[in-house]
């Protein structure tokens, strides 16, 4: 498959068909879950009542902003080691799109922080601080490669920040067994099962399907606006090259 | 008709409200990205093929 996809006319013929594929499959699911989660599923009283919807947002934004992270290291990795250039083409359509849900994660982890605990933000909750590095990580990540001058440069140095980076994923992950945290412990991904009931489970995995494939539209249109950049830049250091 | 919520309701909508407007921001973000570097490469491709241009 990745073979198969590493030719960039393949890649461009592929996710023409898979991107409109991916927004639809995607919008639909999505919207399904979340009529499931405001109209349908009951308040959680021990969960604050009502507010144990904003999950269906918050925790699929959380488990993305981190898939996307590991995307990214990934990528890199494959860059680094094997110099594929899709590779690198899609660490850099990653970056902004995980930037922006690990930023959806922290606001509304917030928003839902200040009903639930009675503060928008704690500086010294574990949780929302291995999050920020993420987005910061991210940030510095798309800062990086701006700012140096060649694409090979900009490559190594990004892959080796995002490679790096990646220790902070499982601190995220763990962070609430390991030190005291007002988030609650895990309550999906957990070695005794979810310890979610299914009427909140269900709809929670599907809004976090729905989420993955407009990702996924999202970085296959980055990755097709990046190729289209290269082969335009090309073509004008031939031209540049041939007066 | 939308559904009512207690006494967070705004705390709700306002997590639903971004949850739906960030993926719309980020396509038409990624939209626009596509459209210009695939009309900047179409531009610099009819340069490259203009038989008037080594004029």
């Amino acid at each position: 498959m990745w073979t198969l996809l590493s030719n960039p006319h393949r890649f461009l013929a592929f996710s023409r068909l898979a991107v409109p594929i991916a927004y639809a499959l995607g919008t639909i699911i999505f919207a399904a879950s979340l009529y499931r989660g405001l109209w349908q599923v009951p308040p959680d009283e021990l969960q604050g009542g009502d507010i144990i919807r904003g999950m269906f947002i918050h925790v699929p934004s959380a488990w993305l902003c981190m898939g996307l992270y590991v995307g990214l290291a990934g990528a890199s990795f494959v860059w680094f080691v094997w110099r594929h250039e899709l590779a690198d083409v899609a660490a850099r359509a990653i970056a902004p799109i995980g930037a922006a849900y690990t930023l959806l994660c922290l606001v509304t982890g917030s928003i839902w922080g200040k009903p639930t605990w009675g503060t928008w933000w704690l500086w010294d909750d574990p949780r929302i601080m291995s999050v920020l590095v993420l987005f910061f990580l991210f940030i510095g990540y798309i800062a990086l490669r701006s700012a140096l001058e060649t694409r090979q440069r900009a490559a190594r140095a990004g892959a080796i920040l995002a490679m790096v980076g990646i220790l902070n994923v499982p601190i995220i992950k763990f962070s609430v067994d390991i030190w005291a945290s007002l988030h609650q412990g895990p309550s999906v991904i957990r070695a005794e099962g979810p310890a979610m009931a299914a009427i909140y489970l269900t709809p929670l995995l599907f809004s976090f399907l729905g989420q993955i494939f407009i990702v996924s539209a999202m970085i296959l249109t980055l990755m097709r606006a990046e190729i289209f950049t290269q082969q335009a830049d090309r073509l004008m250091a031939q031209r540049l090259g041939g007066q | 008709m939308l559904p009512e919520f207690d006494k967070n309701a705004g705390y709700i909508w306002a997590i639903v409200g971004l949850g739906i407007i960030l993926p719309v921001i980020l396509t038409i973000y990624t939209q626009i990205r596509v459209r210009l570097s695939l009309r900047r490469l179409e531009r610099y491709r009819m340069l490259d093929t203009d038989p008037g241009d080594e004029a």
